[in-house]
Parts: structure tokens; C-alpha cells; sequence
């Protein structure tokens, strides 16, 4: 009798911390105005989540936000290593569990988790109207308004903003294929040299392919079944025909991005890809790539998208997160971080709405050597999809592709 | 069910510990299975729409969960034959040699490694591109490193088994080793070799026997054990099938929140599986491992 009471007891234990949601309201800092968010701010600690895979990433974080913001705000930035899956899943948890303060303070996100956090409402907001340097930022460009054709309403500051290339050997290839019907005659003469990831960066590659199959602004707006179901099986047809001549003649697929770097430089593929059009400079400075190494995008063109910061609903310090986003998106932090020799990430900032002392700074930027410098790839720049789109792709290339 | 009851425990001290393991150690595991089922059953999480079988209907169906369990056991049972194999072999006639010195020390060695290290390991030195393949292909055994055969992520799960038997065989070759000593194995034998056993006779039916039957319960536990693995399949498996750890937490943090109960019901139906096997080889003792019988 007793162990059924005991298993009773334990169901409602889980039943009541599963169910019960306080409506607990958190002070909201976006009814202050900027100085006593200032005030507020002085001497709080701010705990960031961001993913941490790069040196230079990780090298500007450390050596120059983290300091600077302590110099001039008095605040501790501590920054923890985690993805968007680890952030979505601490949230969930806590919000699962009712914990009105988080562990959270700040996080770095892209279009997939804001999207999954905006589902579990787990994101605070909206607060980037409230941010005195937000008013650098053109808030109609449809790359930075849109994240997975969302609209961002204030819950997210732009932080960069980066375009899929593909990254190839030059002394081992000479005319990279720009276009579907070039890369299938590529694979299909040099078996084994091409793959593509099983990851974010690899359903963004395919996602590049879909549009490029259905047209320039066919998909865009709302996941539509019909749509997507006639391109995708062109899409499947095409990968399907040339998968034979992949890596592993298509029978596995790399997990990351990082996986087929690390193949990339051993020799075994001809190709790699990267999500940001950048880093073939960043990994040629670092030494990981050869010298030879060049980034390029597809004739019909490649995913172009924004990465953005944003506040956890449940972040105990909102104050000193929108003190240090701010700062983020200051002229100065952005340049920094948009030179090639610190870490390259694309400027959100409208250069025409700059002081004009920025906006000459930005103009007279030293350029990347190894990618097309940025102005010419805008032209190839696709908007995101819709996350169905996104969800789906991962299904298909699996039931469809990997499985098949 | 009593606990206190003096039938059960000798003193207090005992029925405390014994309260402190439910406490500390059982409970939370329970409490972890009835939140997953609650889960799985659209009764908890931030995106329940209320009760609900369609994850259960949909987790069932799915081809991916069946084939990967049988992987999984595929791998768990390979590994752990394999290790034993070896680890009888260097017990039965390598165990001067491995009981002193260096070579004694270098059983050690292995068991030192973390899993991810090993698997790290293992890729560097089996991929098409790595050490093996490059040495091979310098001395002219293969005409390019390509043609090495495949060893990480490939179809039959060489790499992780590998990977396993690697950190798996030395310890269960200390393990066996102590076990010889401990059950005086070595005079038992003896006197089988006086009553007319032949060399094969005593290991096949008195060393073995008696080393396998000790061993059991760590051996099923090893099993568990290489089954429940992450980070080797994960480096060294391929996309499909995957181990089921591997598939579990893939489905717990796909880009659709959709799928976390679907995790939640296979890390279920695994624990199901483990513990039914586990009730039925512990309870029954009518094991031989006498290999004449």
C-alpha cells in the first residue's frame, strides 16, 4: 500500500510543478527611461549565453565587450557556452518549473531559436524601440525586420548579419560550379569530393537550392504544403541523382559544419560551407584553412540572414542585458567586430543613418581577401523561409535522402 | 511494503542507508519516468494541447525507433563479446606478464581515457584521411588514401565498437584477473589437472566457468552500459541508424519542439526494455557456462 501512495504522491508532485504557471510579473525596465536603466544597470552581473565554437568570436566577447562594458557601465558580463538547443532547453525547464529567475540574462539566437523561443514565449519583450542606438538600425530592411520570415517586433536586437557561402580549395579546384546543373557534372566527375551537412548550415544550403528551384519570391510569406511539396521533390529528385557521387557515395553525411571543415582540410572534400561569408578569411588567418582557399555564392544565389540578441522572459537582470545590447549595436562595437582581422561579422547599421564620422570609418574598412566583398553579394542574397520550410527540409533529407 | 520492518533490515543504520539510496538515488529516476510519460502523454511541457496518444501512435510507428534499438543491441553485444574474448584470452594466458611492470601498467592506460577522447582517437586514426590511411598509403599497400576501407562512420558500426572494446577489454581483463585470484581459480584448476583434465578441459570447463559466472552481473551492467553510450556513436556512427542516445537527444532538440515527446517515449521504451531484461537474467540463476552443456 505504501509504494502506491508514495508513486500517487510523486504524480502529483510532477502534475502541480508541471501545470502551475505563476503570473509573477518581472519589473519591466522598458518604463524607465535610459538613465534609470543606466542607474539600474550599475553593478549588476549579466549572464550571456552565446555560442562559443570560434576564437575570434569568443577573443572579441572577451577582450573588448566584456571589458568595456564593465569600464563604462559597471557591469560584470559573464558569458557561458551554449547553442540555441541548449538555450531553448534551460528555458523550457525553467519555465516548466516555474522559475520566475532564471539563469539567463542574455542570449545570442538566430531565426531557429527565435523562433522556438518565441513559441514557449520564453523571450521578453518588446524592448529594442528602448535602446538609444537602435535608431542606426533600418528597421525596414527586410534581412534584418524578418528572422525566418517572422517579424522580430521588438523582441530581438539585430546584432549581424552574415550570407551562406561555399568554400572551396583553388589549387584543387579550378571553376567552382555556380550553378545546380554545374555542381551535379562537378560531383559526378569527382566522386567522393562533395557532401553537404546534416545540420543548420546544410539545411540552409538546401533551403539556397529550393528557392533557386522555385523561384526568386515563390516562397516567401507562410509554409505552403502544395509549394513546397512540388519543389521539394524536385529538389529530392536532384539531390538523389547526384547523391552516389557524394562523400561516403551519400551513404552518411557529415553532423556539422565543424566535421566537414575538419574534411575539408584533410583532403577528403574539395568543398566545405560556411553561414558566414567571412569565415574563410577567419580560418586562413587562424591557419585551419589552406591560403588557397576561396569562398563563393550559387549564380542563383544563397541565404542571407541576421543574428540577433535577445532577453529570456524570465532574465533577472533585463536592465543590464539592454544596457550591454546597446552597446552591442554602438557604432564602435560594430566596427570593430565588421573588421575582417577581428572577427568579420556583417554591420547591422544603416551606414546612411551614422554620424558621418562613422560612416566614413565603415567606407574606409580594410576588406576580406578571400570572399567577394560584401556590396557585390547582395545582389545574390535570398530572404529567409518560413520555419516550416525549415522543419520539413530536416524531415525530407532524412526519410528521404539519408534513409533512402 | 515494510521497510522498517526488523525482518528486512538489521538495524537502523541499514534501513536509513537503504532510505537514503530510495530517497536520493530511485526517486528522482522515478520522478524523471513519470515527467516523460506525463510528457509523452501531452500532460506536461510548455507545448501540451492536453491528453493525448498520437505521440505514443507516432513513436510506435516509426520505423527509425525499432531499427535503432536493434543497432543498438547490435553494437552493446558485439562490443561486449568482443571484450571478453579478448580479456579471457589475456587472463587465461597472459596474466603473468600482465600483472607486473610496464606491460602490467599499460592495462591501466586505457582506462584513463574518457569516452569523447577515445572516439576522437579512434577518427583520427580510422577516418579514410587519418593515420592508418596515410601510413598505408606512403608505404604503397593502397593507391590513395581513399581507398582505405572504412572504418568511422560506417555501415556496420566498426569505429564504435572499436572505440568500446578499447576502453571495455582492459578493464575487463583487471576485472577477470582479480577474479582468478580472489576464487583461488588457479588451485581449483590444479586439481581438475590431478583428477585428468586435459589443458582445454580446465580453462573450457572449470577457469572459464567460474570467471564468467562471477562476472555476470558486471557484464550485464557493461552492456547496459556501452548501450546507453553518447559521445562515441555520436563522433564515430553515421546519420541513419543512429544509437539510441543519439537518437533520443537528436529528437529532443530538433528544430521542431514537436518531437520532445517523441523522445521522451523512445528514452522510455529503452528503459523498459533494460529493465525487463535485467528482472528477467537476474532472476533466472539457471545459468551454465560450462561449454560442455
Amino acid at each position: 500500500m505504501r509504494s502506491r501512495t508514495f508513486f500517487i504522491l510523486g504524480m502529483l508532485l510532477v502534475i502541480c510543478l508541471a501545470c502551475s504557471r505563476s503570473a509573477d510579473k518581472q519589473d519591466d525596465p522598458t518604463n524607465l527611461s535610459w538613465d534609470q536603466i543606466l542607474q539600474k544597470a550599475d553593478g549588476q552581473a549579466v549572464n550571456m549565453m552565446m555560442w562559443q565554437g570560434d576564437p575570434n568570436i569568443n577573443d572579441y566577447m572577451q577582450n573588448f565587450v566584456v571589458p568595456e562594458v564593465k569600464k563604462r557601465f559597471g557591469i560584470n558580463l559573464e558569458i557561458a557556452g551554449g547553442q540555441g538547443n541548449n538555450i531553448v532547453s534551460i528555458l523550457m525547464s525553467e519555465l516548466e518549473a516555474n522559475q520566475s529567475n532564471g539563469e539567463l540574462d542574455m542570449v545570442w539566437i538566430n531565426g531557429e531559436t527565435f523562433y522556438q523561443l518565441r513559441q514557449i514565449d520564453g523571450l521578453y519583450g518588446p524592448f529594442v524601440d528602448t535602446l538609444p542606438n537602435a535608431k542606426y538600425i533600418d528597421f525596414q530592411n527586410p534581412f534584418i525586420k524578418y528572422d525566418f520570415q517572422q517579424p522580430i517586433n521588438g523582441y530581438e536586437v539585430p546584432w549581424g548579419n552574415v550570407q551562406f557561402t561555399i568554400i572551396y580549395d583553388s589549387a584543387r579546384v579550378k571553376n567552382p560550379p555556380k550553378t545546380r546543373e554545374a555542381l551535379a557534372k562537378y560531383v559526378k566527375a569527382h566522386p567522393g569530393t562533395f557532401t553537404i551537412t546534416n545540420d543548420f548550415s546544410g539545411m540552409t544550403f538546401l533551403k539556397s537550392l529550393l528557392i533557386g528551384i522555385a523561384g526568386k519570391g515563390t516562397l516567401s510569406g507562410d509554409f505552403d504544403k502544395t509549394k513546397y511539396e512540388k519543389y521539394s521533390t524536385q529538389l529530392w529528385t536532384y539531390i538523389n541523382r547526384i547523391k552516389p557521387y557524394f562523400w561516403k557515395e551519400g551513404e552518411t553525411f557529415p553532423s556539422s559544419v565543424a566535421a566537414m571543415h575538419q574534411l575539408f582540410v584533410n583532403g577528403e572534400l574539395n568543398f566545405t560551407m560556411s553561414n558566414n561569408d567571412t569565415e574563410v578569411d577567419n580560418k586562413i588567418l587562424q591557419g585551419f584553412f589552406p591560403k588557397t582557399a576561396r569562398a563563393y555564392v550559387l549564380k542563383d544565389g544563397t541565404i542571407q540572414n541576421s543574428h540577433y540578441l535577445g532577453i529570456p522572459v524570465n532574465a533577472p537582470n533585463k536592465a543590464a542585458a539592454m544596457v550591454v545590447s546597446n552597446f552591442m549595436i554602438s557604432p564602435e562595437a560594430q566596427y570593430r567586430k565588421a573588421r575582417p582581422d577581428i572577427w568579420g561579422d556583417g554591420t547591422v547599421l544603416a551606414r546612411d543613418k551614422l554620424p558621418s564620422r562613422w560612416q566614413q570609418k565603415f567606407a574606409q574598412m580594410p576588406q576580406r581577401l578571400h570572399a567577394p566583398p560584401r556590396d557585390s553579394l547582395q545582389s545574390h542574397a535570398l530572404q529567409e523561409l518560413a520555419p516550416k520550410y525549415m522543419i520539413k527540409l530536416y524531415e525530407d533529407f532524412r526519410e528521404k535522402v539519408i534513409q533512402k | 511494503m515494510k521497510i522498517f520492518g526488523k525482518k528486512l533490515f538489521k538495524n537502523n543504520t541499514e534501513a536509513i542507508g537503504i532510505l537514503l539510496f530510495l530517497l536520493l538515488a530511485v526517486l528522482p529516476l522515478v520522478l524523471g519516468m513519470i515527467y516523460a510519460l506525463l510528457y509523452s502523454l501531452g500532460l506536461a511541457g510548455l507545448m501540451s494541447h492536453g491528453f493525448t496518444f498520437d505521440y505514443w501512435r507516432e513513436a510506435l510507428s516509426d520505423f527509425e525507433l525499432w531499427f535503432s534499438l536493434g543497432y543498438t543491441f547490435y553494437i552493446a553485444l558485439t562490443t561486449i563479446a568482443l571484450s571478453i574474448f579478448g580479456a579471457l584470452l589475456l587472463t587465461i594466458y597472459l596474466k603473468k606478464p600482465f600483472q607486473q611492470g610496464w606491460t602490467g601498467f599499460s592495462l591501466y592506460v586505457p582506462l584513463a581515457f574518457p569516452a569523447i577522447v577515445v572516439a576522437f582517437l579512434v577518427f583520427q586514426l580510422g577516418t579514410q584521411s587519418g593515420f592508418f590511411a596515410r601510413i598505408l598509403f606512403q608505404l604503397g599497400f593502397i593507391s590513395q588514401p581513399s581507398s582505405f576501407p572504412e572504418l568511422v562512420n560506417d555501415p556496420l558500426g566498426i569505429g564504435i565498437i572499436a572505440a568500446h572494446t578499447f576502453m571495455a577489454m582492459p578493464f575487463l581483463t583487471l576485472y577477470f584477473m582479480n577474479l582468478y585470484d580472489q576464487e583461488n581459480i588457479h588451485d581449483l584448476s590444479q586439481v581438475a589437472q590431478t583428477l585428468g583434465a586435459s589443458r582445454i578441459d580446465q580453462t573450457r570447463r572449470v577457469v572459464m566457468p567460474l570467471l564468467l559466472r562471477r562476472a555476470f552481473p558486471t557484464l550485464v551492467l557493461y552492456t547496459i552500459f556501452v548501450m546507453g553510450s553518447y559521445e562515441i556513436p555520436l563522433i564515430l556512427g553515421r546519420q541513419s541508424p543512429q544509437m539510441i542516445s543519439v537518437l533520443v537527444i537528436r529528437k529532443l532538440r530538433k528544430f521542431s519542439l514537436a518531437t520532445i515527446p517523441e523522445a521522451y517515449i523512445t528514452a522510455l521504451i529503452f528503459m523498459v526494455i533494460v529493465i525487463a531484461a535485467l528482472v528477467i537474467l537476474f532472476r533466472s540463476k539457471k545459468f551454465s557456462y560450462d561449454l560442455d552443456q
